[in-house]
This record gives C-alpha cells, sequence and structure tokens, in this order.
C-alpha cells in the first residue's frame, strides 16, 4: 500500500534526490517526512529550516553547487517562494519542488482537496521565466514524477514543479511492485566534467547562447570554471548588464529551453478508453479515476467516451492536445477547481474554445456521479 | 589550498559603480586579502549577496559568486554550504538584507551554527535606493521617507548575536583596513557561522555616520582581551554610542551544523554519485518492499 505523496517520495530517491528543504505545509508533508525517514540510510540531507523562503532558497543554493534539490510545499509556501521561484528561473538553477495543492486562497481547507494552483503556477514570479509543471493523476504517475522531475531540472536548468493534490497525496491502493521500476538512470543534460572544461577553447560562459537555449553547466569549485550568475540581467559571463540587445537574447534563450524540452521530452495527453468517441473528457491530476470509472460506465450505456489526462502540463504539448480535442464531436474539461485553469491555458495556447466544463471546488475529490450527474442528455442503464 | 595564491588572481575587469569613497572599496580589498592570507584559490570559494551597493561585491572581483534576490543571500549560502561543505562560502550584504528583509536568516543561522561567513556592509542607509532608513538607523535619522526623523531604535547585531547562539561575532571598520583583514580572514577560518557587522561609510546617503563619525569612536579591543569569556563579551556586546570596540567580540568552538548531518558523514553529496546504490549502498528494492 502506498499513497501519492509516498510515490513522488519514492520516486525522488530513485531519481537522485541528495537534498530536501522543506517547510512542513499540510498536505505536502508526508514527502518530506518519508525522505526524512529514509535519509541516513540513503544519505539525503534533509533541511527544515525557518521559513518557505529560506526553504527554497537553500535548496537553490544546493542545486547551484550541483546537488538534486527537493523542496516540498502547498500553495501558501508555494506563495511565498515565487521571488525566488523566478530567481531559479534567470540564474538557471535546477530545482524540483513539489507543490501539493489544498483548497485555497489563503488557508481555504487546510485538509481538503483541490486543483487551484495551476495557473498561479503557471505565472509564478514577477517578468516571464522558463518553468516545467508535470502533474501525476495515479500512484504510478506519482512515482514516475518524481524519478524524472530531476532529469528534466537538470537538463533544462529550471524549477520544476510536481503539481499534486490531497486527494492523490494521501490516497492509498494496492499497487503491484513491477510498476515501480527501481533501476536508476540518471541524465544529467549538459554537465561539464573537469576533462570538457580542460580542454575549452576560451573562458567558460555560464549563461552561453546556444540552439538549444541550454548552455553547458560547470558545477562551481572546479578550477577551470570560476563564474558568477546574478538574478540581475546578465551576459554569458553571468556579469551584470543592462544592454538592450544582450537582455533581448538572454530571454530568447532562457525561453527557448521550453521549445528544446517540447521537441524531446514533454509528452502528449494520455488517453482511457477507444480512439474514437462522441464523447471526450479532458482533464489533469486526481479526477482521474472518476472520470475513468465514468467513461466506463458510458461506454457500457452505449454512449461511446473516452478521456485524456495531462501529465506534463507547461510547456504545454499543444499539437497532441489539439489532436486530441479534434478528433472528438464534444469535449468536455473536469477539474477540482472553480474557473477550469487547465481549459482556460488550453484555450490561450491552442485557440480552441473549451465551453464545457464540470469543475467542482467543494474542497472534496470527485466522484463519477459527479460527472454523469452533469450530462444532460444521459440516462442511466443498469 | 593553493599556496602561492596573489591578489592578482583575484583581479577582475569590472569596475565598482560605488560612489567615491564608498566604505565598500576597502571591504572588497580585504575580503581578497583576507582570501589571499588564507591561500585559498578563487574556485574554492563560492560569495553570495544579496541586493544592494554592497551585493554588487561578488561582481568585482575573480571568485565564484551568486548574486540572489533580497533578503535571502543567507539560505542561498546555507545550502550551498550544506550540499558542499568543502567549499569557502562568504555572504556579503548590507544591512537590509542580513538584519531587516533577513532578520530571520541571521537569527535562525546564530543558533543553528551552519558554516558560513557572514560579512554585514552595515552602512545604517538604504543606499542603493538612494537614502532611506534601514533596521540599523539611529533613532530620530531624518531621511526621505522618515522626513521628521526615524521613530524607531536600531537593530543591535552584536549583542543580538550573541543571545541568539552565534559561535564567532566580529565588528570591523572599513577605515581600519588591516584589522579588516585579520577579522575576515579569522571569521572564515572559523568553523560555524561567523558574523561580521562592518562599520561602512555611506558618504552619500549617510554621512552623518561617516570616517570621521567612526574615527572618533572606534578602538581595537586590547590584546589581553578573551573572546571565549562569555561574561566578558556580554560587557562588550553592550557597549555601543560614545565608545564602539573593534575585534573578535566572542569566539566559542561548538561543532557545526553540517559536520552533524548524518548524510555529509562520507562527504559533500554535491560531490558524490547521485545514485543512490552506489552513494549510500541502500537496497531500493528493499525500500520497495516496505511498501508490500
Amino acid at each position: 500500500m502506498i499513497n501519492g505523496n509516498e510515490a513522488i517520495a519514492f520516486g525522488a530517491a530513485v531519481g537522485g534526490c541528495n537534498f530536501v528543504s522543506a517547510y512542513p505545509m499540510t498536505p505536502s508533508t508526508s514527502i518530506l517526512e518519508w525522505l526524512a525517514k529514509h535519509s541516513e540510510e540513503m544519505d539525503i540531507v534533509i533541511k527544515q529550516p525557518e521559513s518557505e523562503l529560506a526553504a527554497i532558497s537553500i535548496a537553490i543554493g544546493a542545486g547551484h553547487v550541483g546537488a538534486r534539490p527537493l523542496v516540498t510545499t502547498s500553495g501558501g509556501g508555494f506563495s511565498l517562494m515565487t521571488e525566488a521561484f523566478g530567481l531559479a528561473g534567470t540564474t538557471e538553477t535546477s530545482l524540483v519542488i513539489a507543490e501539493v495543492q489544498r483548497p485555497g486562497p489563503s488557508t481555504g481547507l487546510p485538509t481538503r482537496t483541490e486543483q487551484g494552483d495551476l495557473s498561479s503556477i503557471i505565472h509564478a514570479s514577477q517578468g516571464e521565466s522558463p518553468r516545467m509543471i508535470i502533474s501525476p493523476a495515479t500512484i504510478e504517475e506519482a512515482f514516475q514524477a518524481g524519478k524524472r522531475a530531476f532529469d528534466l531540472a537538470e537538463e533544462y536548468q529550471l524549477p520544476v514543479v510536481i503539481l499534486n493534490d490531497q486527494h492523490l497525496a494521501d490516497s492509498y491502493r494496492a499497487v503491484h511492485p513491477d510498476r515501480f521500476d527501481t533501476e536508476v538512470d540518471i541524465d544529467r543534460g549538459e554537465l561539464l566534467t573537469e576533462e570538457d572544461l580542460k580542454e575549452l577553447d576560451g573562458e567558460y560562459l555560464r549563461h552561453e547562447f546556444t540552439d538549444s537555449g541550454i548552455s553547458p553547466r560547470a558545477v562551481p569549485g572546479n578550477k577551470y570554471a570560476t563564474y558568477k550568475t546574478t538574478g540581475n540581467e546578465h551576459d554569458q559571463n553571468g556579469d551584470v548588464t543592462e544592454d538592450p540587445e544582450i537582455r533581448t537574447k538572454m530571454m530568447d534563450k532562457r525561453m527557448k529551453k521550453l521549445d528544446t524540452a517540447l521537441e524531446r521530452d514533454v509528452e502528449g495527453p494520455k488517453r482511457y478508453g477507444p480512439e474514437d468517441a462522441e464523447l471526450t473528457f479532458l482533464g489533469w491530476g486526481s479526477p482521474y479515476g472518476a472520470v475513468r470509472e465514468a467513461v466506463d460506465k458510458l461506454n457500457h450505456d452505449g454512449i461511446s467516451s473516452n478521456f485524456y489526462h495531462l501529465h506534463d502540463i507547461y510547456p504545454l504539448p499543444a499539437e497532441e492536445v489539439k489532436n486530441a480535442i479534434e478528433s472528438s464531436e464534444r469535449v468536455i474539461v473536469v477539474e477540482n477547481n472553480f474557473s477550469g485553469q487547465l481549459a482556460d491555458f488550453i484555450t490561450r495556447e491552442t485557440g480552441i474554445q473549451l465551453p464545457e466544463r464540470i469543475l467542482k471546488y467543494d474542497g472534496r475529490p470527485f466522484t463519477p456521479e459527479d460527472v454523469l450527474s452533469e450530462l444532460d442528455d444521459y440516462e442511466e442503464v443498469n | 589550498m593553493a599556496e602561492d595564491v596573489t591578489l592578482e588572481d583575484y583581479e577582475y575587469p569590472t569596475d565598482p559603480t560605488w560612489c567615491p569613497g564608498c566604505g565598500d572599496f576597502a571591504i572588497l580589498r580585504s575580503v581578497k586579502a583576507s582570501l589571499v592570507d588564507l591561500g585559498l584559490a578563487p574556485h574554492e570559494s563560492l560569495l553570495v549577496s544579496g541586493i544592494g551597493c554592497g551585493s554588487k561585491l561578488p561582481h568585482y572581483m575573480n571568485v565564484n559568486g551568486y548574486h540572489s534576490i533580497h533578503g535571502r543571500p543567507v539560505p542561498v549560502a546555507t545550502g550551498a554550504k550544506l550540499a558542499n561543505p568543502d567549499m569557502n562560502v562568504v555572504v556579503t550584504a548590507g544591512d537590509g538584507d542580513s538584519y531587516g528583509i533577513g532578520g530571520n536568516h541571521f537569527l535562525h543561522s546564530c543558533r543553528r551554527n551552519i558554516g558560513i561567513t557572514h560579512i554585514v556592509e552595515d552602512n545604517r542607509v538604504y543606499g542603493l535606493t538612494k537614502g532611506q532608513y534601514s533596521p540599523t538607523s539611529h533613532k530620530g535619522f531624518v531621511t526621505k521617507t522618515s522626513p521628521e526623523g526615524s521613530i524607531e531604535p536600531p537593530v543591535r547585531p552584536v549583542p543580538t548575536a550573541l543571545t541568539s547562539g552565534a559561535t564567532f561575532i566580529a565588528r570591523a571598520f572599513s577605515g581600519h583596513v588591516q584589522e579588516m583583514n585579520e577579522i575576515f580572514a579569522a571569521a572564515m577560518n572559523h568553523d560555524g557561522y561567523a558574523l561580521v557587522d562592518v562599520l561602512q561609510p555611506c558618504v552619500t546617503f549617510n554621512p552623518g555616520k561617516s570616517y570621521d563619525f567612526y574615527t572618533d569612536l572606534v578602538y581595537d579591543l586590547d590584546e589581553d582581551y578573551d573572546p571565549t569569556d562569555r561574561e566578558a563579551a556580554e560587557e562588550k556586546a553592550k557597549e555601543w554610542g560614545n565608545r564602539i570596540p573593534l575585534g573578535i567580540i566572542y569566539r566559542e568552538d561548538r561543532p557545526t551544523y553540517e559536520e552533524q548531518v548524518p548524510a555529509l558523514q562520507e562527504g559533500p553529496v554535491a560531490n558524490r554519485s547521485l545514485d543512490p546504490e552506489e552513494r549510500s549502498g541502500v537496497d531500493l528494492e528493499e525500500v520497495k518492499g516496505s511498501f508490500m
């Protein structure tokens, strides 16, 4: 038996996490606690500091010198971290944040569930900086997200958010052991070794302009690469600049990494049910189980239906999402929030309107009946 | 340690943007001089700064630098030290960063005894934003945001650090460069959190607290002063106003935070394998079995 948070924690450990910096906040705390419990046998540094501001800043310092840091928090804590989140984006520091959502705003419903933080994380921090958001819908995906996030963070040198929610976080399920692949397969992306640095032509440029947007990275402490970086706009060398041309190129470079990620790593939505269906549900996160059950019921009752759920949300795999939407006559988005944050984001990225939404924001998880009862022309067949 | 390190190794082409007469010039020189005295090569240190005039310092020397955001240089430095305790990690930040917006991190670093050196460029004014009162401004200080004089009494860094559990507390004056070099070197040599509060004139926005003002008040602690004597330190820490002691006010041997972290016993995690089975010998299948 394992729950969503434990699966993220275990996945993170398998994925090479060697540093956790977190301030306790429900419903994220069990990730921190699981890793703390195993920290001695796995040699993982655990730091519970004085605040969320400290937690993310400590993780940034650790990531900067070459660790694989994880921050765990919920929406309130994440809100406090947003300035440093932008710092990680602009200094191109690798970092993973597991944000386990609960209903807001403010203290909200502290022990209940919601998917209300997607919009705020897409837009978190002043200005525009790169980030990735992945969101598990099942226990298996939670493990995979924990395992994969650190490779993404290092390959693209940016903060990666694992967006979970209380319902999945605390739900226990019996999962077959084969579903958790413990084989360690770590990819640190373009990380330069001492040998690489020794053979460099000219000086090392931390924020070098490249076609992919990814600048080969050196860990501080190496005698062939003494360098600086800063939250101020900077040149390739990491020195402060206000040059308009460099500023434009540096913004382009940082954001280009998202295009590169879309080409290389970002996965499209996964389908449950038949490829051709008259009714398509679209969603993310913990409503998965309820929607899947509703789809089974509809197909049983003669209404062909399927369900696409997004695991990789930001940057949006827009082409794949578009194909999924356009292959169906009717699309209904299911989300555990007030406004339909994923639906709005998809509309922004694809231009496709998604007026049909089943939304729930009473702090409780979806049931299949919540979905079926919203279908006016549907009558249950026993 | 590289023994043939010289000041030239720390030279960097960027010219400081500081005003002529700024106390930060002397602090920059002393940071370099103390690193040379300790025989540390530029790649062996990481300088972390916040936001303010003084936080530009890492950009003006050849060294690893992380110029962060306002208030957070101490936790960024803490993370770097915890991931790689072999690195000499130094914070250079102002009184706003250190005692105002980042005050909470300062308090907790004292009791935590994390092995970083915290050099506070304490000019008792917000200089980069052109002259507003700061956490260490004196009561009655007239600035653009306190036209009738500030109402609050200042933070007292030295007694605050002492009561918060700091294991190395010193005060320097950027008008006394030789002594400042020695204090910085001693602070970086200290195992644990080391605070150096530097009285640093801002000749532009706090001219009333400039070189002449401090020169009349400061004095070096006697050679027979014993910084390991807690009671003596408590007396010295109180001294402020007409006479201001300079030097190492308190020093204590206590295990650092990082040396007590179980995961760091075999060396810095930043330099070790990311594969948990290689790093620690854990059997991941066995861990998985604990769920089943």
